[in-house]
């Protein structure tokens, strides 16, 4: 026998290998085989997974309670968003994923869940007000995924009691009050040697926290004379934002670097003892910080503060974005994934919430105190979360935080994350604005954000002065901001059936 | 080995090519992987610049980038240009390669003929290796370091300037430090492996030259630029020439980790612009348009390079 024919019967083998491989699951499957699922962990990276051996475990647990077996892929650290468009983009099967819907919706990439959400999913469907649900729906009344994004207060001042006792002060309630207290800390300067940090805040939460004291509507859109819905930076209000918390940074009062600060730099300065006030999201003090602060200093003891301005409550609800966890379109199974999101959900029939988090009970966690269903104890902590699909604040507070530096943080999710009455409500709070719209008809969106965020924070630091502000407004039209007004509009009457 | 010797001859026989590889078939195979990495990885995807022209669904895979989506002709190109901070990001852009393409080869000659002129074979293996270090840090790590040094909350120059008396400087977040601080980066981090072409290059010099020119009386400084430079010339040309068809590259990795909203104005340039609105929102035909545009005006430039080296008298690339 010849070279030529060797190899020719070689190939020809390979190929009849490769093509009844590829044919045998189709013949072979059963038909009986519990429906396979891919969901896309994103509370996960790869660099911080579970032992496969205990993700075994709840994979099978998870098959037991609902007869489908989950596969979790895990995103790289950093880069989740980029790594899920790339897989849909090649062509990749994910059942589950969580993104922006609308944006997901645009690239036709899921299906809605209007049909199986109330069949398999009513743990989910009832754990959320209707208004939740009309931020995951278009104007057709399609739901396009479960909400991820919720409505929420979580940008409100806190400041360091102590501290302003040891000042002969009370905690300051308004922005005048603030300012007073941001003075006298900084030339009491209780950290010592200077380091002291009067106000650290980020730009999120200057915005979140502050500007709604000095806008009627909070920062957020408002309807103008002739209703067409207007972004706050057209509101005259704005300016005076800026100009007061330009006077906190001139005066120093405010972290120099809050337009770059990180999350950790933050933490770092909190349990240093160097901050007097805060504005960088509750969590920044809540969430172990504070705990690990008065285990240093057992006398420290921030404490929210609900802050007015001139035009009322300083802190402005922030709008659910349109964060959501979706089905893939090319899904076979979209019923299964949405038994599983259902599960992820469950607590009073089965541990389902707390199992696809934490792991099997008795395996991987017992409650700390069994009668009440509270605390948990962790047996194992190999298994990080790998199947946990659902993110529910109720179930969160109810199971309690797995250490005590979280305590507080589960407090403040379980008391105020929701308590609206201390903020400002956007009027249009419960419409979900269509980026991808937004994008195809205003075709200058992307100039017209740099633009608001470069000069919002010139502004502040004085690297443009505000006798400028109405040249920036003017810049703003000419960019076309007009355009952006009348999509916004559209969508809103469309939304509201107007 | 005999059936092999027949497959040759028969080669040989019909066409001088397959003669000649069949002969040194050794030497293509080495070649080889090479080849099919270029042809997988640079040329075969060269096709999908078609979505540049064309508004397709990014999630519709291969199918839909090579056969489906509606031809829009110029339309992202239009886009870009007329974007309001088009001739921000192109200027932006042209002020970070220009100074790059400038002081980066220029660092790496005088690193290079520093390190030359080093005769303590210890010393020269640690300042190179010191040198080169810093070009295996990945950007991410760069950027923390930067940020280490330069914060004004405990950043290792703000203590110095605050313990002489002075006040902490916002380095990061003013627009005047923004170039100074890029550029002192990327020296930093690439002078001392891009020295090492230079240094190779040095070492390929003739003795002989050098004892010539000290018969000649010529010193140190001398040999250098009548011996050193005019003989790496043509290689300090060609790597100008290929450099300068990247020069709409303005250095993405590090100001992307370093620049803040309040540095745009003169840290944005066209890569970050295309990350932001085109990879962020999922519009890759946007991306590729200007993927295009920068790729065209960095061919044309490499072309205009190499003609003007060969009109005065260098070697070109073709």
């Amino acid at each position: 026998m010849t070279s030529t024919r060797v190899i020719g019967l070689a190939l020809g083998a390979l190929f009849w290998v490769a093509t009844t491989a590829a044919a045998a699951p189709a013949t072979e499957a059963a038909a009986d085989a519990p429906p396979e699922i891919s969901f896309y962990a994103f509370s996960l990276n790869e660099e911080n997974a579970s032992a496969p051996e205990s993700v075994k475990v709840v994979q099978d647990w998870v098959l037991e309670q609902i007869g489908v077996l989950v596969q979790p892929i895990l995103p790289p650290r950093g880069g989740a968003e980029e790594k899920l468009t790339l897989l849909l983009a090649s062509g990749e099967k994910l059942d589950i994923f969580s993104s922006s819907w609308s944006k997901y919706r645009a690239l036709d990439a899921i299906q809605p869940i209007n049909d199986v959400l109330p069949e398999y999913g009513p743990t989910v469907m009832n754990a959320y007000p209707a208004e939740f649900w009309d931020l995951m729906s278009d104007s057709e009344g399609n739901i396009w995924g479960v909400v991820r994004d919720f409505p929420r207060a979580d940008q409100p001042l806190y400041v360091r009691r102590d501290w302003a006792g040891q000042l002969g002060m009370e905690v300051p309630a308004t922005v005048e009050s603030l300012e007073a207290f941001l003075a006298a800390v900084m030339e009491a300067d209780p950290a010592g040697n200077g380091t002291t940090i009067p106000l650290m805040a980020n730009l999120t939460g200057l915005l979140s926290g502050v500007a709604g004291g000095f806008i009627p509507g909070g920062y957020a859109n408002w309807q103008d004379a002739d209703g067409s819905i207007t972004p706050p930076e057209l509101h005259p209000g704005y300016r005076d934002f800026l100009e007061a918390v330009h006077g906190w940074f001139a005066d120093g009062y405010l972290f120099k670097e809050f337009s770059i600060v990180k999350r950790a730099d933050i933490d770092q300065a909190v349990r240093d003892n160097r901050v007097a006030a805060s504005l960088a999201g509750a969590g920044r003090i809540t969430d172990r910080n504070h705990y690990h602060l008065r285990e240093a200093v057992p006398t420290a003891e921030y404490v929210m503060s609900p802050l007015s301005g001139p035009e009322g409550w300083a802190e402005t609800m922030r709008k659910g974005g349109d964060r959501a966890l979706m089905i893939d379109k090319r899904s076979q199974h979209p019923e299964a994934a949405m038994k599983f999101i259902d599960l992820g959900f469950r607590w009073d029939d089965v541990y389902g919430y707390l199992s696809t988090r934490h792991g099997v009970q008795g395996v991987h966690w017992e409650f700390t105190d069994a009668e009440n269903e509270t605390g948990l104890t962790v047996l194992d902590d190999t298994y990080k979360g790998d199947l946990a699909v659902g993110v529910s604040i109720v179930n969160a507070v109810r199971s309690g935080p797995a250490t005590p530096d979280r305590a507080e943080f589960y407090e403040f999710l379980g008391t105020h994350f929701w308590d609206f009455s201390r903020v400002k409500r956007p009027f249009d709070w419960d419409v979900g604005y269509d980026p991808g719209q937004v994008l195809d008809n205003v075709s200058a969106y992307g100039d017209i954000n740099r633009m608001i965020q470069e000069e919002t924070v010139k502004f502040i630091t004085g690297a443009r002065s505000l006798d400028t502000y109405n040249d920036f407004v003017a810049d703003l039209r000419s960019l076309g901001i007009e355009t952006l007004v009348a999509e916004l509009t559209r969508q809103y009457r469309a939304a509201k059936g107007g | 080995m005999a059936h092999t010797r027949r497959l040759a001859a028969t080669a040989s026989s019909s066409h001088p090519l397959l003669r000649r590889i069949a002969r040194y078939r050794g030497v293509y195979l080495i070649m080889l992987p090479g080849l099919v990495y270029y042809l997988v990885y640079k040329y075969l995807p060269m096709y999908g610049v078609v979505i540049a022209f064309k508004d397709i669904s990014p999630l519709g895979g291969f199918r839909e980038i090579y056969f489906g989506g509606e031809w829009v002709g110029l339309k992202y190109f239009e886009r870009f240009v007329s974007s309001f901070y088009f001739w921000n990001v192109v200027r932006n852009t042209l002020v970070f390669s220009l100074l790059r393409l400038l002081l980066g080869p220029t660092l790496a000659i005088v690193l290079a003929l520093l390190l030359n002129e080093v005769r303590n074979l210890v010393f020269k293996r640690v300042a190179q290796t010191v040198s080169y270090l810093p070009h295996f840090i990945s950007w991410v790590v760069v950027a923390s370091l930067v940020h280490a040094i330069l914060s004004v909350d405990g950043g290792l120059l703000n203590l110095i300037i605050t313990g002489l008396g002075g006040e902490a400087v916002l380095f990061l977040g003013e627009p005047r430090f923004f170039r100074v601080i890029a550029l002192s980066t990327w020296m930093w981090h690439g002078v001392g492996w891009g020295s090492i072409i230079y240094l190779a290059a040095i070492a390929g010099i003739d003795p002989e030259l050098y004892d010539a020119a000290i018969i000649d009386g010529a010193g140190r400084i001398r040999q250098v630029f009548a011996i050193t430079i005019p003989t790496i010339a043509p290689i300090i040309v060609i790597l100008l020439i290929l450099r300068i068809g990247d020069i709409l590259d303005g250095g993405f990795d590090l100001i992307l980790n370093i620049y803040s909203p309040g540095v745009y104005g003169v840290a944005d340039i066209i890569d970050t612009l295309v990350y932001r609105e085109g990879l962020l929102r999922v519009q890759y035909s946007y991306a590729a348009a200007v993927g295009v545009f920068k790729s065209v005006i960095g061919l044309l430039l490499v072309v205009v390079a190499d003609r003007a080296a060969k009109q005065l008298g260098q070697s070109g690339l073709w």
